[in-house]
């Protein structure tokens, strides 16, 4: 056998980790990829099947088969041409652009004024915002409903979807508020000494060092203002043309003659953009998700 | 402090203001059109005495919640598995994550593709391996088929939660106990279980919230047909301008007694917990 020339030791082979592993260590290891495996069909495969049936021509949707015979965009065209699904996603971004981007600078100030400032009952005012995730969001439905059409006479509008997001929530400010009172305090300190106010230090200072963690709040607001469905339903339900993408894939869900070559692309077209958001932003999706949980 | 004053304006103007307004107009009979007619408690009493379709869909929405327990359980084995030596923990982590992406209509859209008695491929395979086609919507098996599609698209959080909670616990609990010689479930039980207990408390908390709430994936799968789908948010948005009109009263009524029942079942669940959930001291 050769010798090492660093050490004098004798070179020996190393075994792979696996080969390492006593017998009965061995199947458990094998069975245990294997149920990861086969987890990972059960969740993958709807959404690739789906995938690869949206290129299928519809007839073969009464048939059995997990590729297309004929590939085909048909079904992406009639969808793209003949429904409302583009107008749906400008209109979803034009409605969500403005809670999401106001709406998480405003939890940001809160979110500061809570790890930073001192004023008086600001712990009690924080335990009530904390309390208010309690109210089952039932609840402040009916009544909102009320309120946005017969008392704002925002009715039929988006006006109901976009206004409340932009005051910020509550959840966004709690992460955002643990974010920042773990910043250095020496940069405020020395911002100060320099003649900063606390608007300055907020916009030059601790915005900027939290890049990230506002990052991930907007990703995962966008995810959860682009998914949802009963606030839509309720305002602007009746008014095809300010439909959300949502709205629109609900809409090709006829209970009789379901077209499922419509459904399936369309549903597609509609990960598409969450899609594009995980491919760039995976890290903080998961980071975020894994910290608050889902987001409405 | 002017900070804290756009938060603090939003929660009062969109959330405690419609909270009061709620339970003022749980009291009246309202359509919207007309000014409030102040019943006093004639919607409770209706809701007590005649009314079986709401308290069928807390009946319903209590069997639905128990995908939550199902999940958790799921979620907690498949963490463990993905917490011991494997090679492509980052994947794994990611496909089970993605179906939590998709949107409720979406995946609603997807499972009843899946569960189409005649094309769906459920169907197929289960004629293909020579068993009976199931009928996935009649009125036993459809309230197990929202089980099955709730479990699936919401396990990829749970599953994140729980990795991230057992790689909290302190490694050396697990040596000392393999040198006691305790086997796999020994472990799970003695260790893994209460190491995560604060998070399987939260999952639960959460989900049994959320499932009662639960709403988009019915409305857009079976809108309350067969009956054993219709759940309380659903039969509440029918109430509010939907298929039975605008009693906007009585659905207020519906959503305030809602309220209650999930604030007991949180309470309820908070002060079980104390039996089995331990944190690190």
């Amino acid at each position: 056998m050769p010798i090492c020339p660093e050490s004098g030791y004798l070179m020996t082979t190393r075994k792979s980790a696996y080969q390492s592993l006593n017998r009965g260590r061995r199947i458990s290891l094998i069975i245990r990829y294997l149920f990861l495996g086969l987890l990972t069909i059960i969740f993958l495969f709807p959404i690739a099947f789906a995938f690869l049936s949206s290129f299928k021509m519809p007839i073969e949707f009464y048939q059995f088969g997990f590729i297309p015979k004929h590939w085909t965009l048909t079904n992406y065209i009639y969808l793209l041409e003949q429904t409302m699904i583009i107008r749906a996603f400008f209109n979803t971004l034009a409605y969500i652009s403005l809670p999401i981007t106001v709406g998480v600078f405003m939890s940001a100030m809160a979110g500061y004024a809570f790890a930073r400032l001192n004023f008086k009952g600001k712990n009690v005012i924080f335990s009530l915002l904390l309390a208010t995730i309690f109210i089952p969001a039932i609840v402040t439905l009916v009544p909102s409903f009320v309120l946005f059409v017969k008392v704002y006479k925002w009715g039929g509008t988006p006006l109901p979807l976009i206004v409340p997001g932009m005051f910020g929530s509550v959840i966004t400010t709690f992460y955002l508020k643990q974010y920042l009172s773990m910043l250095p305090k020496e940069l405020e300190d020395a911002a100060m000494i320099d003649g900063l106010n606390r608007w300055g230090i907020f916009t030059k200072i601790m915005l900027p060092l939290s890049k990230s963690a506002l990052i991930t709040q907007f990703v995962l607001s966008f995810i959860g203002a682009y998914n949802d469905y009963l606030g839509p339903l309720m305002y602007i339900g009746s008014t095809p043309e300010l439909f959300t993408v949502q709205l629109v894939l609900k809409s090709l869900n006829a209970p009789l003659n379901r077209q499922y070559n419509l459904l399936l692309t369309g549903s597609m077209l509609g990960i598409l953009p969450i899609f594009l958001l995980f491919v760039f932003f995976q890290k903080q999706i998961i980071e975020g998700m894994s910290i608050s949980g889902v987001r409405k | 402090m002017v900070f804290i004053l756009p938060l603090c304006l939003g929660i009062l103007l969109f959330v405690i203001i419609p909270l009061f307004v709620a339970i003022y107009l749980s009291f009246t009979q309202y359509n919207l059109f007309q000014a409030p007619d102040f019943i006093l408690f004639d919607n409770y009493i209706r809701l007590f005495t005649v009314e079986a379709e709401f308290w069928r869909s807390i009946l319903n929405a209590m069997y639905s919640a128990l995908g939550v327990p199902i999940g958790i359980l799921f979620a907690m084995i498949i963490a463990s598995v993905l917490s011991s030596k494997i090679k492509g923990v980052k994947f794994f982590r990611v496909a089970f994550f993605v179906p939590t992406l998709l949107s409720a209509v979406i995946v609603t859209l997807l499972w009843q593709w899946m569960y189409d008695y005649d094309t769906g491929i459920l169907n197929e395979f289960m004629s293909s391996i020579g068993l009976d086609r199931i009928r996935w919507f009649s009125e036993k098996m459809a309230m197990p088929s929202m089980i099955i599609m709730g479990v699936w698209g919401g396990l990829g959080v749970s599953i994140l939660l729980y990795l991230g909670a057992i790689n909290a616990i302190d490694k050396t609990l697990y040596e000392a106990a393999e040198v006691d010689g305790a086997n796999f479930i020994q472990k799970f039980r003695f260790i893994t279980f209460p190491g995560v207990s604060p998070i399987t408390f939260y999952i639960l908390m959460t989900g049994l919230i959320g499932a009662i709430q639960d709403f988009t994936r019915f409305q857009v799968m079976t809108n309350g047909v067969p009956p054993t789908t219709m759940m309380p948010v659903l039969l509440i948005y029918r109430y509010s301008g939907g298929e039975y009109g605008g009693n906007y009263g009585y659905a207020s009524a519906l959503a305030v007694i809602l309220g209650i029942i999930i604030g007991m079942i949180a309470l309820f669940n908070a002060y079980m917990s104390r039996k089995w959930v331990s944190y690190d001291h």
